[in-house]
């Protein structure tokens, strides 16, 4: 269809374009494809700050003390940490581990929105398994004392928490909040001790579906020491990472800045996320 | 007759990074046997799509003549017939796309468009925005945004499978009055929880329509009040509003 056919079409058979109480303002109103709309010129882009001027002079019909508005929660990205503080992470591991959380925290209370819509939880995995942090953002949660102790029931750890993470979802869309892609982080320096138990199989393949349809994002984490090919089995399509050295700090200022990027980003967005592995960043491969 | 509003104004976010306004709506009022019908579409281009203040205009322009063309009422449509025209959108973007020497993603946007008629209307959607109309003195929310799972996601026309998701409904009754809106203000026009339009914002902005002698006079201060530090603080999307009311005169 040809724009020139739509101008023509004025008045033919039924079809005429009608004319507001302004009169001809409205007459290029009804030509669409040309371009010639007398709104159009008032509502491009370029006009708003003419119009920010003109509106001085004029009476108020849009009124912000007599519109009111809606009050909705703030869209959460909800935060899993599932930790291994398993009585090898002892000494200098648990501490630096301690010193990036409390970064972390510190992070995310910084950033105005992030600290509104970014909800973390903790698990960890040391002899057994404990929720040591329900979900909750930044401003109402402290950095917990991690003490080291037992075996590592990894894959205890990881049905555990992705179950914690469905019932926060459950809550988020019983209460219509919106949410964004939840991400999920393993970090271990060792190997699943249960690993011949249905826990380690149900894990993999909670992790697989959830990856598959885009419930959650999921990464794994290796410590020197760590098991990097039972990390595999958990996350065959994003290649675990290995950290370097103890840059647990690092690891935790990248995840803040990432989760600042996505919590503020809008439909159509495109969030790059800088990459961990490149040489200045905190893991290889 | 209508009274018709219209306004797109930048977001701040977009204001601070130089990208245009991706935004756009526009109407028309058209005489279809006996009765006026009002066609408004609204569109809402994809932040990451580079092109996509051209994909929202064209899209807007080219489903707004092409309805007007097929100069039919409201009860005359059905929703395969909207979907054809979507089609037809999405066509055209091919045209755009060659034009514009880029492809067809780059124009990514979504679209919302509302037909409405003396005792009939329809009003669809791709992706998020939504459709408030005012109806024997209720608020409807008559479509809802389409956020999928996540916050951050949506459905644009060029999406894969886009026209399947499509939202149609079908209104009978006498519409008063309406509202299209783009994402950029949902959060502050709709309560999620309850899953209805909030009413403080929309029947003092429907009032202030309905009473205007000249409808043309209020797009500078209704676009000025969207621009204004109150809506700023809340959202810094771009954002699109279409405020009609049905004018008593039918004589118009």
């Amino acid at each position: 269809m040809t724009t020139k056919g739509v101008g023509w079409s004025i008045g033919v058979r039924g079809l005429r374009f009608g004319i507001s109480p302004a009169g001809r303002h409205y007459v290029s109103v009804g030509i669409p494809g040309l371009g010639l709309y007398w709104t159009k010129y008032l509502v491009g882009p370029d006009t708003t700050k003419h119009w920010r001027s003109i509106s001085n002079m004029e009476q108020v019909p849009f009124d912000a003390g007599k519109i009111g508005f809606a009050n909705n929660p703030e869209p959460r990205c909800a935060s899993l940490l599932i930790l291994d503080i398993s009585s090898s992470m002892s000494g200098q591991p648990i501490n630096e581990l301690q010193a990036g959380l409390t970064l972390y925290r510190d992070e995310l209370a910084a950033d105005t929105l992030a600290r509104k819509r970014v909800e973390v939880a903790i698990v960890t995995f040391g002899g057994l398994v404990e929720v040591i942090q329900q979900f909750a953002t930044a401003e109402s949660f402290s950095s917990p004392v991690l003490e080291p102790k037992g075996d590592t029931p990894m894959g205890e750890a990881l049905v555990t928490s992705l179950k914690l993470l469905e019932d926060r979802k459950s809550e988020y869309r019983q209460n219509g909040i919106q949410f964004y892609r939840p991400w999920v982080f393993l970090i271990t320096d060792g190997g699943p001790t249960d690993a011949n138990s249905q826990f380690w199989s149900d894990a993999k393949e909670k992790i697989r579906q959830g990856e598959e349809q885009k419930k959650f994002s999921f990464f794994a984490v290796g410590v020197e020491g760590a098991d990097m090919d039972r990390l595999k089995e958990l996350s065959p399509t994003r290649t675990p990472l290995k950290l370097k050295g103890l840059r647990f700090r690092d690891l935790f200022q990248w995840l803040s800045n990432s989760q600042q990027s996505v919590s503020q980003s809008k439909p159509g967005d495109t969030v790059p996320l800088s990459n961990p592995v490149a040489p200045n960043g905190w893991a290889e491969i | 007759m209508w009274k018709v509003v219209p306004v797109s104004v930048i977001g701040t976010s977009h204001e601070k990074t130089d990208i245009p306004c991706q935004d756009c709506c526009d109407f028309l009022r058209v005489i279809s046997g006996e009765e006026t019908v009002l066609l408004v579409a609204l569109a809402d281009g994809a932040g990451s799509a580079a092109l996509s203040h051209i994909g929202s205009f064209e899209a807007v322009h080219h489903l707004l003549s092409i309805a007007s063309q097929a100069n039919l009422a409201p009860s005359e449509i059905s929703k395969e017939q909207i979907r054809e025209w979507m089609g037809k959108v999405l066509q055209h973007f091919a045209t755009v796309a060659e034009r514009e020497k880029t492809t067809v993603a780059q124009l990514a946007c979504t679209l919302l468009f509302g037909i409405v008629g003396k005792s009939d209307a329809i009003f669809c959607q791709i992706g998020d925005g939504a459709w408030v109309v005012e109806k024997d003195g209720d608020l409807i929310p008559i479509t809802w945004p389409q956020n999928g799972e996540f916050a951050n996601i949506t459905t644009f026309i060029t999406s894969d499978g886009a026209l399947d998701t499509m939202q149609f409904e079908r209104l009978t009754g006498t519409v008063a009055a309406l509202a299209g809106f783009t994402d950029g203000l949902q959060a502050l026009a709709l309560s999620f929880s309850t899953r209805t339009a909030h009413a403080p914002f929309f029947k003092p902005m429907f009032a202030s329509v309905q009473n205007c002698k000249d409808e043309t006079s209020l797009i500078a201060p209704l676009q000025a009040f969207l621009a204004s530090e109150d809506i700023t603080n809340r959202t810094d999307d771009d954002k699109t509003l279409v405020l009609a009311c049905r004018c008593n005169t039918e004589s118009d």
